[in-house]
């Protein structure tokens, strides 16, 4: 009997044991197939950080973002330590990292005196991550890259680098790309890596619909089939874009007879410009805080921009795909990239994502897209430019050494990160925001891409910054960008009173900010 | 020898102090044993619940520290909450506040969650039915099945464009501009919501059943006797010897309802949250949101509390209830 108890006491122990080691296995539903929250439930990814995450470009391997804890090395008695925080934006997947630490030995190389220290987090929980690092006052001192949506998560927690920028020669950049990162928090950043705007355009449907290309340059008229010359306008992009939005029969949306609901082509998407704030800066740069700093506003050529993707997708003439059809397997999700779509406007690392974008639809044959100037509003472009960059964190004990190492990143280290060889292809397929190396990456791009001839066009983009940038900073930053990526869901999802839910989407604004006060 | 082995009935301290040797040892070794759970009860169930309610009244961010006095704010999240129109806004015809649409499901899923299995437990209990054991496998089957991994299969039986039941749907004639969105849609999210719960109703039905098979057969001889007919019988006598089980089922219906939450999070977070348009921002989801993806420590633990307490209200008011329609067979009237 006690040998028996003894044996049954061991097996028990035993799974136990093996149960503790198991994986975990999701809860079964209750009556109503509704589930409790986990309390530790992991995180769902951020907007924000997802609006900076950006894809790789085609000379960089697949995005896989790292799961496995990064190992970070330690500090040398002797040496200055720098910690340099990767997850917020790009940067985390398993192509990326090996480069990361090789410009990091580089620059411990380089020098004597600093140790930069690689410390590597998954996307999915950076945030967290940093926030508790800086809550036990233990913050990481550059971190980065990451965009504007991504550091205004953490606004306040920035160094004012005025001080340390004036002592370098910031001549190497555009001009308008340096008084971008001159916010309220103080000079915050230097240009790093930059992605303009454009319109991409599928020529085949061009072409076959009998319409003139959108202008290559700036200013430049657009022909319209009848010889007319007419100002490249949204408005004007919106008549184009419903001759080429075409039904099942071959009818383009203003004829007679058009069946908008079967609908083949469509004119123009705003692809992954996909939040209210993108749409609005494009007729004109805004922000949805007032001067203030409390109170929630809507700029009016917001309304109008807003009114005009409404229009586009619930109108009469419909040329933007809604919802439904963005998301719909058989364009892949993508509707430009699966050759039904004539214009996306988006930021330039959408070429990673145009490679079925060619004569026969197959990614082995030539590209069949090109680059168009910005559409005006009123007569004026409102470009917008996604960027990253680093940020030191303002509770940094080692300021200079930090700026020393972060300066680095952002001449010496952009050869191996943003620029590449063909040995060693870029892990950020970025667009250099340093003026003399933006040659080498256009030359990358232009083997990609033989048959694209725009790229000027693209580089011409950087003269038109959103400033203030779409993303910049609202009281209650995650949550105020939230609302408005709902909202842009609600706008191509189902047909609303749009005045209404504008007036919805301030008051929640308003209630966010003040949670804020 | 009974004295010896006998345990208190009360902790009290005099309790203690009075049981003899073997009996304190007896207990030592039990609170030995049981110390584990209460470790694992007091570090990661009552210290936490603790910590969110002295959260709730202070300005605290994931980012601040918990232990600075000035992050004191008193009533403010409350006042805030009460004043949130993300979470009160009725707005029947805009974007709801979060406890509304949490409330606008309900009314949907709690009857749906409970007459469903009612049905089918009725149906696999007609000694008429051939083959019950199979049905009642069948019907039970897909609630072991692990819940995330239900949702993304009926994320792809819904899509608008692919999935079976508008393919279907398409193949019967209907338009393709009259298919329903699913869960890309608005006006189609709760119902393809309530159409995924359908699947995990197993448990519910197996309770059922099992009170419908204790209701004495006596019950309804005496019935037919009377003259009762099959719905009569089932008002009568079925309704009301299972109404136990019925409620039992209510209360967790209703308490699952608030604390919905997995299916918003898995199938219409990705793209934007509460997508589409908010009308999947659910209670639950929107305190998750608050707290652990905007950092809103102070604010999200009120939420948390705040649903404490409508849960509780909610609770208390059904169970108010219950002395009208739940008949207890054993319990003296």
């Amino acid at each position: 009997m006690k040998r028996l108890t003894i044996v049954l006491s061991l097996l028990i122990g035993l799974s136990m044991l093996l149960g503790a080691c198991a994986p975990a296995t999701a809860t079964p539903a209750p009556a109503t197939a509704a589930t409790q929250a986990p309390a530790a439930a992991a995180t769902d990814t951020p907007a924000v950080a997802a609006a900076t995450n950006t894809p790789a470009g085609p000379t960089a391997a697949p995005a896989t973002p790292t799961t496995t804890p990064f190992p970070v090395a330690s500090c040398q008695a002797g040496k200055t330590c720098v910690r340099w925080y990767v997850g917020l934006g790009t940067g985390t997947n398993e192509v990326q990292i090996p480069v990361e630490q090789e410009v990091v030995n580089d620059f411990n190389t380089s020098q004597d005196k600093i140790q930069l220290i690689l410390e590597i987090v998954p996307n999915a929980s950076a945030i967290d991550t940093l926030s508790t690092e800086i809550a036990s006052g233990n913050g990481p001192d550059i971190i980065g890259p990451v965009g504007w949506a991504g550091s205004n998560a953490f606004h306040g927690q920035w160094l004012d680098l005025k001080p340390y920028i004036s002592k370098v020669d910031t001549s190497i950049y555009n001009p308008a790309l340096v008084k971008w990162y001159e916010t309220s928090e103080g000079d915050v950043g230097l240009p790093f890596a930059v992605y303009p705007s454009a319109l991409f355009y599928n020529k085949a449907i061009f072409d076959s619909a009998g319409y003139n290309y959108p202008p290559a340059k700036y200013g430049d008229k657009y022909k319209m089939p009848d010889g007319t010359m007419v100002d490249w306008s949204w408005d004007t992009l919106a008549k184009v874009a419903q001759a080429l939005t075409t039904d099942k029969n071959g009818k383009n949306a203003t004829e007679a007879g058009f069946d908008k609901n079967n609908i083949v082509n469509y004119g123009f998407t705003w692809g992954f410009e996909n939040h209210v704030n993108y749409v609005g800066s494009f007729w004109q740069s805004g922000s949805l805080v007032a001067a203030d700093s409390k109170t929630a506003q809507i700029p009016d050529a917001w309304k109008a921009a807003w009114q005009w993707t409404y229009n586009g997708v619930w109108g009469d003439q419909p040329f933007i795909p809604n919802n439904n059809y963005e998301q719909s397997l058989n364009n892949g999700g993508n509707p430009f990239d699966g050759n039904h779509v004539a214009m996306i406007d988006n930021p330039v690392w959408y070429t990673c994502c145009m490679t079925h974008v060619t004569t026969d639809g197959s990614d082995k044959s030539p590209a069949d897209w090109d680059i168009g100037a910005m559409p005006t509003y009123n007569g004026k472009v409102g470009g917008r430019i996604d960027a990253d960059t680093f940020r030191i964190w303002k509770g940094t004990k080692n300021p200079q050494a930090a700026f020393d190492a972060m300066y680095y990143l952002e001449t010496t280290g952009v050869q191996k990160l943003i620029i590449g060889s063909a040995a060693e292809p870029a892990p950020y397929g970025a667009f250099p925001a340093r003026t003399a190396d933006q040659a080498a990456w256009l030359a990358a791009k232009k083997v990609a891409f033989p048959a694209v001839q725009n790229w000027d066009t693209l580089v011409a983009g950087l003269n038109y910054p959103d400033s203030p940038s779409a993303e910049s900073y609202m009281p209650n930053f995650s949550e105020a960008w939230a609302r408005g990526k709902t909202f842009y869901s609600l706008i191509i999802t189902s047909p609303i009173d749009l005045a209404k839910e504008e007036q919805t989407f301030q008051t929640d604004l308003q209630a966010i900010f003040n949670k804020a006060q | 020898m009974e004295n010896l082995i006998r345990l208190p009935k009360t902790g009290s301290p005099e309790t203690i102090r009075n049981m003899g040797p073997l009996a304190r040892r007896e207990f030592r070794n039990g609170l030995l044993f049981i110390s584990p759970w209460i470790i694992g009860f007091l570090v990661f169930t009552l210290f936490p619940m603790l910590a969110t309610l002295v959260f709730s009244f202070m300005n605290l961010r994931l980012t601040d520290n918990p232990l600075d006095p000035s992050k004191f704010v008193g009533l403010h999240n409350y006042a805030a909450l009460l004043k949130d129109a993300q979470v009160w806004n009725i707005r029947p015809d805009s974007t709801p506040g979060s406890l509304w649409v949490t409330i606008r499901y309900g009314l949907i899923a709690i009857p749906v969650g409970i007459l469903l299995p009612m049905g089918i437990a009725l149906l696999v209990n007609n000694p008429a039915l051939k083959g019950q054991n199979f049905f009642r496998s069948m019907f039970y089957m897909p609630y072991i099945v692990p819940f995330v991994a239900s949702i993304f299969l009926w994320a792809g039986v819904l899509n608008p464009e692919f999935g079976w039941v508008n393919m279907t749907l398409l193949a019967l004639g209907v338009p393709r501009s009259d298919l329903p969105g699913w869960i890309n849609d608005i006006n189609w999210v709760y119902p393809a919501y309530v159409l995924l719960g359908i699947w995990g109703i197993g448990n519910a039905m197996l309770t059922m059943l099992a009170g419908m098979q204790a209701v004495p057969t006596d019950l309804y001889d005496a019935a037919k006797v009377d003259g009762a007919g099959s719905f009569a019988r089932f008002a009568y006598v079925t309704f009301p010897m299972i109404s136990p089980v019925v409620f039992y089922n209510l209360i967790l219906s209703v308490v699952a309802l608030f604390q919905y939450f997995l299916v918003p999070l898995a199938l219409n977070t990705g793209n934007a949250a509460g997508f589409p348009g908010g009308a999947t921002m659910f209670y639950n989801l929107y305190l998750y949101r608050t707290f652990f993806v905007f950092q809103n420590m102070s604010y999200g633990s009120t939420l948390a509390w705040a649903l404490f307490i409508i849960i509780l209200i909610v609770t208390v008011a059904l169970f108010a209830t219950a002395r009208y329609w739940v008949y207890y067979a054993g319990e003296r009237q």
